[in-house]
């Protein structure tokens, strides 16, 4: 089989694979990491819901789960993994210690983005007479919004660079079809073409959210 | 107000402390806000402008002292019976504080939103406001398209949504230009003459009280160290802070002018303040007429401060003779408010 058929082979399904895991794994970052970045900006000192109690041990854990290298943690969730998912390999391993990552990581970009809302802006709309639950859904959720999506274009590359490294552990994709063809077999050509797609997918990606990002800006 | 008799209490408060570690940032303020008026409360930065403000609107509780609402008293109140009051009592801000997510029309719908309105009434509401300011057929732009003066109007828009009773002015025209400022302040001026809204305007600038309040409070470190209507202050400024912030929009005797003084020359040099009913005569030839001294306007002018004219002038007399120079500083000190030899040239 020659290099190009090859590519043609197996390119299309490691980029399926790359794209699946990639969309589930933001899919759950998000689901959990929006709520919990949330969390973690409203019970801070000084803003709306100020609670220590809460504050430290989550904002203690976001730190220790973001202090593990991310192939680090992926082998030693193996256990886990198998326990939740029933497995340890394939897709849906791959977006369980995809999500295990990123949820944190976008916990805590949303959490900063949070915090770039105008306080004098909260304090207006409080002056106003608002509950402090209707100040986060009125204010700084829509307020925040062009950053929470700009934050969350980089946890998806952040994703896909990690989802690609899940290839050593028994993950599908492009990650693995660089390792196993591009690395362990000095295919050259594939080695190239993952990197070219890798690239393209990035781009897009970056494209896309900063498109979004300033539609969401209303200032142009 | 203390010129109006008849005039009902909104808003009092007595004897409000508030300090932030040692620094006694409300020392002691009692004051009343009457019905319908303009009430200016001025003062430099550090004066506890803010934090006055912030005990109005309940984002700051005072250590000590009350504040009652239409005579009841706010530290009674349930959670949700502050809120209401905060809904009677709006504000507008120096930075305007609009929700750059929101259209403009949802910008000023926000407050009923907040009030459970639903979203027809509401629109509809805000629409009518909009027109109210000037700014009807921009409901659907974004606070990025609008300028300074059009974003304050949308402010304003805005705290009048939830039709209170006060609308409470902080800095509102220290961010916009002279000429956008005098707009502003004069659409406030038509909305508490139309609509009866109770305007407490803060701010560090003279000229803004000039332009439309009725009653001034003068506020340094803390406490409030001189008050009464407008243009009494101004003709007749008591507190060393008052004269102060006065000094930007009175004429003071230019520097050149003022460096030439000496205690002895063949010219006086004097300082002279008129209002009221002197302040509408010939008041130079009047002086030539009764005593022969011809006076020279150095410097100064007329200004008017709500409807009552304001004179503040530097003259310059012959000092050759001694008696004569005499007889026309009596006859200007009983003219006028003021009447002062700074010296001579």
């Amino acid at each position: 089989m020659s290099d190009w058929e090859l590519l043609q082979k197996l390119l299309g399904p490691a980029l399926w694979d790359t794209i699946w895991t990639m969309a589930a794994a933001s899919f759950f970052a998000l689901l959990f990491g929006l709520p919990l970045g949330l969390l973690l900006y409203a019970t801070a000192k000084g803003h709306l819901f100020e609670n220590a109690w809460i504050n430290r041990p989550l904002s203690a854990f976001i730190t220790a789960l973001r202090a593990v290298p991310f192939i680090i943690l992926a082998v030693s969730l193996i256990p886990l993994t198998r326990l939740i998912v029933g497995t340890s390999i394939g897709n849906s391993a791959a977006v369980f210690v995809l999500s295990i990552t990123a949820i944190p990581f976008y916990a805590r970009m949303a959490e900063l983005s949070f915090r770039e809302v105008d306080k004098n802006l909260i304090q207006a709309v409080l002056s106003m007479g608002a509950t402090r639950l209707q100040t986060l859904r009125e204010v700084v959720l829509p307020e925040s919004l062009p950053s929470l999506i700009s934050g969350f274009t980089v946890t998806i590359i952040a994703i896909i660079a990690a989802s690609s490294m899940v290839g050593f552990i028994g993950g599908n994709g492009l990650g693995r079809l660089a390792i196993s063809y591009g690395y362990q077999r000095y295919n050259v050509t594939i080695m190239i073409a993952v990197i070219a797609v890798l690239i393209a997918l990035n781009v897009a990606v970056q494209w896309f959210g900063d498109r979004l990002a300033q539609k969401a800006a209303r200032v142009k | 107000m203390s010129t109006r008799p008849k005039a009902q209490p909104l808003l009092e408060l007595k004897n409000l402390r508030r300090s932030f570690g040692g620094t006694k940032a409300v020392n002691g303020v009692s004051l009343t806000v009457y019905k319908g008026e303009i009430l200016g409360i001025i003062g430099r930065s550090g004066a506890g402008k803010s934090t006055l403000i912030r005990c109005i609107n309940g984002l700051e509780k005072p250590d000590s002292g009350s504040i009652f609402y239409k005579s009841r008293d706010s530290a009674g109140l349930t959670l949700e019976e502050s809120r209401q009051m905060r809904r009677r009592i709006a504000m507008i801000f120096q930075q305007f504080n609009l929700l750059s997510s929101r259209t403009i029309i949802d910008n000023v719908a926000l407050p009923l939103k907040l009030a459970g309105m639903s979203k027809i009434a509401r629109r509809q509401k805000a629409a009518e406001l909009l027109q109210t300011v000037g700014l009807g057929g921009k409901e659907q732009h974004y606070p990025a398209f609008l300028s300074g003066g059009q974003k304050q109007r949308v402010g304003i828009a805005r705290a009048l949504a939830a039709g209170p009773d006060i609308l409470l002015s902080d800095e509102a025209s220290s961010a916009l230009d002279p000429e956008t400022t005098q707009a502003i302040l004069q659409l406030l001026r038509e909305i508490n003459r139309k609509m009866g809204v109770t305007i407490i305007l803060i701010t560090h600038e003279m000229e803004v009280i000039r332009a439309i309040a009725d009653r001034l409070i003068v506020l340094d470190k803390g406490k409030i160290v001189e008050q009464g209507a407008v243009k009494d202050i101004f003709a007749r400024p008591q507190a060393a802070a008052t004269r102060a912030l006065l000094q930007t929009i009175i004429p003071s005797l230019p520097p050149a002018l003022a460096a030439q003084l000496r205690p002895q020359g063949h010219e006086a040099v004097i300082e002279f303040h008129l209002s009221g009913a002197a302040a509408n005569t010939p008041f130079l030839q009047d002086l030539q007429r009764d005593t022969g001294a011809i006076a020279r306007i150095i410097h100064g002018g007329m200004d008017t401060i709500q409807g009552e004219r304001q004179g503040r002038f530097f003259l310059a007399l012959n000092a050759g003779d001694k008696a004569k120079l005499a007889q026309a500083l009596a006859w200007l000190a009983a003219k006028g408010d003021k009447s002062e030899v700074l010296g001579y040239v």
